[in-house]
């Protein structure tokens, strides 16, 4: 009965605000009721009495409380063989809350426990947000008192490196960020990507040695409203568009190949023109099925030209994931507390990381060029740090770091590179990073250099123009078990899977297949002994696919690696599909 | 069960005294026809929910294996009805329950009156077990007080000891439509019973936690938009 008593009360009160909101607006009444006033006075008005009222008996109140509301909006469309296999439109809003009890040379974060993010309602209803607001705040404070006891109780209990982590702090101080960006009219519409879809994927029908193939075309818009009691206020937007076509086949040996393409923009509209795109997977279809009778390479030491996309993926591997700045998180255990987070590059400030040709900077505020769309600009971070242009690499020497608001003893602020995937917490991560030469070479200069290494003996050069992408969809379940399996009994790490190879042999460029690099590592970047000269951007989101990613973009020229580790791969593979394909015309 | 209880599932029927019911199917996922399956007649185990995996004694399928997609087919529920041969009025129903408390020694009965659920572990090895998970429970007092509304109550005990417990059945029928998981993940289905009075169930207290309410009262909601705002 009181339930029933209560559902009726609510449709009542809906009923109301939509003919109000149609009544003003002298439209029809919107699918989901908006109202920009509403979200922006249900977090200000929240995190007011939060901070003036919110203390449990004679505990801490909190000192910092920050709100981060996406509004998310991602459509979806996959397509093979000219046919729409799935297609998918979501909208949701998430709120991530950031309470802080303690204080900055102290407090409850960078221990565990992780983001507090939760699903808060779409529509801009007042009532709703607040009630959500007020009880998501409700739980972080308590969880906040709950985990700043645990983390005293531990650092009372450990001996060393005390002294350095509260001469540090846990929270720099930074000056508060305005920045209100109009938001564009306009959703995610599956129906923008269909024709892109369909007609990529209808390209790669002509192709009968192909033995499987898929587009997946995403378009996400997420609105980013965030609000903070030092005053900070950001509502500013990020689009972003990613059609990756994907396409396997098998050699006559039962060798697995794989290719693909990725296009980018920040709108559909953005996206090259179709014929364009056409050509592109035409291009990578024809090579792929090349590649299923091109010679398997040998085992042995070689020499490198990235070019392409593979320069900046290998620059992303090598430097890309290691030169985040923030510490990694104070454990509970005794013992290491070199975790994972930290970069592997994060300690080696001032000293030689790469050769002396390279050179790395990572600007988020790059201006936009329409045909060079950068995904990983921005100009305010994930803490409300205005983002700063950072001179990561000269000269081959590590000059700086990225860093959030959780500094280290030998970087004590942010440079605006907090960057945090939708449901996770901020950390330094990379916005727009930048790699350039010295001296940067023309290619016939670096195919020159691989002649030279060649002449020289006992080293193989190749040109690599792709390396996989883990982000790719519907990864092949065989295919993820046989790496896995090439990477066992190494002691290394995981080996790096090119897709695109050639052998340069006196200058003749040869389609390859079968070559995994091993023991790439950070310091394979004192290796790099030439430079390209014209930068390829990749754009990709990290740490998630979608909304729910960061949006990133590396640029790199060719790079040329003197001395790299080439192994074929071997393992058992798959016969062949026993019947040829129904789309082979004979 | 009492000689006065029959029961048996019957996917075929599409509504049942005006009420829809959630278990309606004409044929099941292996391409069988759904048929009643008569389950207990007069308190006796008659037969199964079966589906084309045979048993002893039960050869044939009777329409009843059903999966959620892409799962693997199980027997399962569909509309099952409990139908008593010997019924009360629901009034007099309360009174036999107030009676049988007072005979017991007890101050109240307990009335349950609506469920978020349970489960039954049925599994070989396993307790065989169920427990309920009551939302709205009554006390119903022998003294004839007003009921008195109770909460953290569940329900436990042991299917078979708990069946053999019924004492009454009443006119009134209640459907429950709803979804019910087991090997073969979700399938929509129906339960149908009138009240019973049960002479006996074991009761546990439920797990309250230890979550503080709250620090702050509920916001204010009155708010208006600001002028210009649509």
């Amino acid at each position: 009965m009181i339930r029933r008593g209560l559902t009726v009360g609510l449709v009542a009160l809906s009923l109301g605000a939509v003919a109000r909101a149609g009544d003003v607006a002298g439209d029809p009444a919107p699918r989901v009721r908006s109202n920009d006033g509403a979200v922006a006075s249900a977090l200000k008005d929240e995190l007011g009495r939060s901070m003036s009222e919110l203390r449990l008996g004679d505990e801490a109140r909190p000192y910092y409380l920050g709100y981060t509301v996406y509004d998310l909006d991602q459509a979806t469309v996959n397509a093979t063989l000219g046919a729409v296999t799935a297609e998918h439109a979501y909208r949701g809003r998430i709120l991530r809350t950031d309470l802080r009890v303690g204080d900055p040379s102290f407090d409850n974060t960078n221990f565990e426990g992780g983001a507090k993010v939760e699903t808060i309602p779409l529509e801009d209803d007042y009532a709703a947000l607040r009630r959500e607001l007020w009880l998501r705040t409700d739980e972080a404070y308590k969880s906040a008192l709950e985990t700043l006891a645990r983390k005293r109780a531990a650092a009372a209990g450990q001996a060393a490196a005390t002294e350095d982590e509260a001469a540090v702090g846990d929270f720099s101080k930074e000056a508060a960020a305005h920045l209100e960006v109009p938001f564009p009219a306009g959703a995610a519409d599956p129906e923008a990507l269909h024709e892109a879809a369909r007609k990529l994927s209808s390209v790669l029908a002509d192709f009968p040695d192909i033995s499987s193939s898929r587009v997946a075309a995403t378009f996400a818009i997420v609105r980013r409203r965030f609000c903070s009691s030092e005053g900070s206020f950001v509502d500013d937007n990020q689009r972003t568009v990613r059609i990756d076509v994907v396409a396997e086949t098998q050699a006559p040996d039962g060798m697995k190949l794989k290719s693909f393409v990725p296009f980018t923009a920040l709108t559909p509209a953005g996206l090259p023109p179709l014929a364009e795109m056409e050509k592109s997977v035409r291009a990578m279809a024809k090579e792929l099925s090349a590649m299923r009778t091109a010679p398997v390479v040998t085992t042995g030491a070689g020499a490198v030209l990235f070019e392409g996309l593979a320069a900046p993926q290998v620059v992303k591997l090598l430097l890309g994931d290691q030169i985040a700045g923030t510490p990694p998180p104070r454990t509970a255990q005794a013992g290491s507390d070199e975790g994972s987070e930290q970069g592997a590059l994060a300690t080696k400030l001032g000293q030689k990381v790469a050769s002396s040709v390279f050179n790395a900077v990572d600007d988020p505020l790059l201006a936009q060029v329409p045909s060079k769309p950068l995904y990983g600009t921005y100009k305010i971070d994930d803490e409300g740090v205005a983002a700063q242009k950072v001179a990561v690499v000269e000269h081959g020497v590590l000059k700086a770091l990225l860093m959030s608001r959780t500094p280290r003893k030998e970087i004590t602020h942010s440079n605006g590179h907090a960057r945090a995937p939708k449901f996770g917490g901020p950390r330094a991560r990379v916005g727009t990073l930048v790699v350039s030469g010295a001296h940067p070479l023309a290619r016939p200069a670096l195919l020159d250099e691989l002649g030279k290494i060649s002449r020289s003996g006992g080293v193989t050069t190749y040109v690599v123009r792709l390396l996989d992408d883990d982000s790719l969809p519907g990864s092949d379940a065989d295919d993820l078990a046989a790496l896995l399996a090439f990477g066992m009994g190494s002691h290394g790490p995981p080996p790096v899977r090119p897709m695109v190879v050639y052998r340069l042999d006196h200058g003749k460029e040869t389609l390859v297949r079968g070559l995994l690099l091993e023991n790439l590592l950070p310091r394979s970047l004192k290796d790099i002994t030439a430079v390209g000269a014209d930068g390829v951007a990749y754009n990709f989101l990290e740490g998630g696919a979608g909304f729910s990613g960061v949006p990133t973009t590396i640029v790199s020229p060719p790079l040329l690696l003197s001395d790299v580790d080439v192994r074929r791969q071997s393992g058992r593979n798959r016969k062949p599909p026993l019947y040829p394909s129904p789309l082979a015309r004979h | 069960m009492p000689s006065f209880i029959s029961v048996f599932d019957d996917p075929t029927l599409a509504t049942l005294d005006g009420v829809d019911l959630n278990g309606f199917y004409r044929y099941d996922d292996e391409g069988v026809d759904a048929r009643r399956a008569p389950l207990v007649d007069g308190g006796i185990l008659r037969g199964f929910l079966l589906s084309r995996s045979p048993t002893r004694g039960f050869a044939v399928s009777n329409g009843h294996g059903r999966r959620q997609e892409g799962r693997t087919i199980v027997s399962r529920q569909g509309n099952l009805v409990v139908e008593p041969s010997l019924s009360v009025a629901p009034e007099e129903l309360r009174r036999m329950l107030r009676a049988e408390a007072k005979r017991q020694g007890k101050l109240y009965g307990l009335s349950f009156r609506d469920i978020s659920g349970g489960f039954t572990n049925t599994a070989r090895g396993g307790p065989q077990a169920f427990k309920v998970l009551p939302i709205l429970v009554y006390r119903v007092y022998v003294d004839g007080r007003p009921d008195e509304l109770v909460r953290g109550v569940d329900l436990v005990g042991t299917p078979l000891s708990a069946l053999s417990k019924i004492m009454a059945a009443s006119s009134d029928y209640q459907t429950f439509n709803g979804y019910c998981g087991a090997e073969s993940g979700f399938v929509p289905v129906s339960a149908t019973s009138p009240s019973l009075l049960v002479q006996q169930i074991e009761t546990e207290r439920r797990d309250k936690g230890s979550d503080k309410p709250p620090v702050l009262p509920a916001p204010s909601i009155n708010w208006a938009p600001p002028k210009g705002a649509p």
